[in-house]
């Protein structure tokens, strides 16, 4: 192997400008010469002093509530499996209980992009005041905003696909055990979405593991933290699904 | 856990006893177990830095507020992707974020060019906020010391590697700009590096 010629690839990688001729080539080098601690620790070496390279420019505010975003993200509350496992209704093997154990299974955020893309689509569909708006944020892809009293949801999701990611503000505490229900309504049978938890300000950013398929209003309604398979209180967020 | 963290660096045989990346490594140890005020303390002390980078590449304000929030956004989920043996967790850091600038312009070049008249106004603002927040974060000396080498770098080098690390150009892209044959950009990005690599070594904080 040619250590100076790998050194040149890599430190054109550290730094971000290698063409992709040679990123092939480093990596066909790479791998063809199998482990390799002095690749390695120049490979180390040049990441270190690239990554420094960002020291030398002046730090810039970032939007003082960036952190409290990014950490709601992680605030909201799976759905206790072991609670729905254990069927308080008592039905030793449910298929619709099943489905809806599915549909409530929580993924945290974790596509951080599309997070990004809601947060500014929503910040739009997030504003007070005025009924019910739909824009299309990307081909295919729909923003819906709640209507209500309790602070302010939008929810995004592609139609005919699975996942919606919901993006809310100002939402009051539930309460103690007490936790935001969502439903998909389709003629007039309810189907949990799974529940939600604000984080301390009122903030929630959460992936939900759901399809919105031919459902014609959403809504939310507060429920007991074992999070029940049917709405015991009235919704206090809605969404008609109107889609013309 | 400090002690901890430090013991741990001692037997990676890092030959550093840097107590800021003691630091770092143990918010990110905390991290792991969800501790918000472990990511508030990372996050204040990198994001500013992380956001000129960011806004430095990709020249749009909102872009950069966006790849920092993405770049922590992951740290956040998956504290884990950050391998020791590969570097400092603040290198870490950048290295995400630069990444993910470049990826960003090279895909919105197009774009990039449409809004050149932004930029003196993007600088603008950097320029205003800029002193508070060096004293906010309490990063000085870093500062000073990768200025420094940079300084120090024979000015077609210094070109070479601010083209390709702060404007996210490519070497054929920066052999194309200046004029300078694609081998000698290499050579020259390479050179530059090492004077980088060897003034930053035994000085890391």
């Amino acid at each position: 192997m040619n250590h100076e010629r790998v050194e040149e690839w890599l430190a054109g990688r550290a730094l971000g400008g290698l063409n992709e001729a040679d990123a092939a080539a480093l990596e066909a080098e790479m791998a063809a010469h199998g482990d390799c601690a002095k690749c390695r620790r120049l490979e180390r070496e040049l990441t270190e002093a690239a990554g420094r390279l960002a020291f030398a420019l002046d730090p810039v505010p970032v939007d003082p509530g960036m952190a409290d975003r990014i950490l709601a993200a992680r605030v909201v509350a799976p759905v206790a499996p072991t609670a729905l496992e254990a069927s308080p209704r008592g039905a030793p093997h449910d298929e619709v209980a099943e489905r809806r154990r599915s549909r409530g299974t929580y993924t945290f955020v974790g596509v951080a992009a599309g997070i990004a893309l809601v947060a500014v689509v929503a910040a739009t569909a997030l504003r007070p005041g005025g009924r019910t708006t739909m824009v299309t944020a990307q081909p295919a892809q729909t923003i819906v905003r709640f209507q209500g009293d309790a602070g302010h949801l939008a929810m995004a999701y592609t139609p005919g696909e699975s996942g919606v990611i919901f993006w809310g503000s100002d939402l009051p505490d539930p309460g103690a055990d007490r936790v935001y229900e969502i439903w998909m309504i389709q003629g007039g049978t309810p189907v949990s979405g799974g529940c939600l938890t604000p984080a301390p300000g009122g903030n929630l950013a959460a992936f939900v593991d759901a399809e919105v398929g031919t459902t014609d209003l959403m809504a939310v309604t507060v429920e007991p933290a074992d999070c029940p398979s049917a709405p015991t209180g009235e919704p206090v967020l809605t969404a008609p699904l109107d889609v013309a | 856990m400090l002690l901890a963290t430090l013991e741990a660096l001692r037997s990676e045989s890092l030959g550093s006893d840097d107590l800021s990346e003691a630091r770092d490594r143990e918010l990110l140890a905390r991290l792991r177990g969800g501790d918000e005020d472990a990511f508030r303390g990372l996050f204040d002390r990198y994001a500013p830095t992380a956001k000129a980078l960011a806004l430095r590449v990709v020249r749009q304000a909102h872009l950069a507020e966006e790849i920092v929030q993405e770049a922590f956004m992951a740290v956040w989920k998956d504290p884990a992707g950050y391998d020791a043996d590969r570097g400092s967790v603040r290198s870490w850091l950048m290295g995400t974020v630069h990444h993910r600038a470049v990826d960003l312009v090279r895909r919105e070049e197009a774009h990039r060019r449409r809004v050149e008249d932004a930029i003196p106004e993007a600088y603008e603002d950097q320029a205003d906020h800029a002193d508070e927040v060096v004293e906010a974060i309490g990063l000085p000396e870093e500062r000073r010391i990768v200025r420094a080498a940079l300084a120090e770098l024979p000015d077609e080098q210094r070109q070479v590697l601010e083209m390709m690390y702060f404007e996210g150009r490519s070497q054929t892209q920066v052999a194309e700009a200046t004029g300078i044959p694609l081998g000698t950009v290499k050579s020259r990005a390479l050179l530059g590096m090492r004077r980088m690599r060897s003034a930053l070594q035994g000085i890391e904080r």
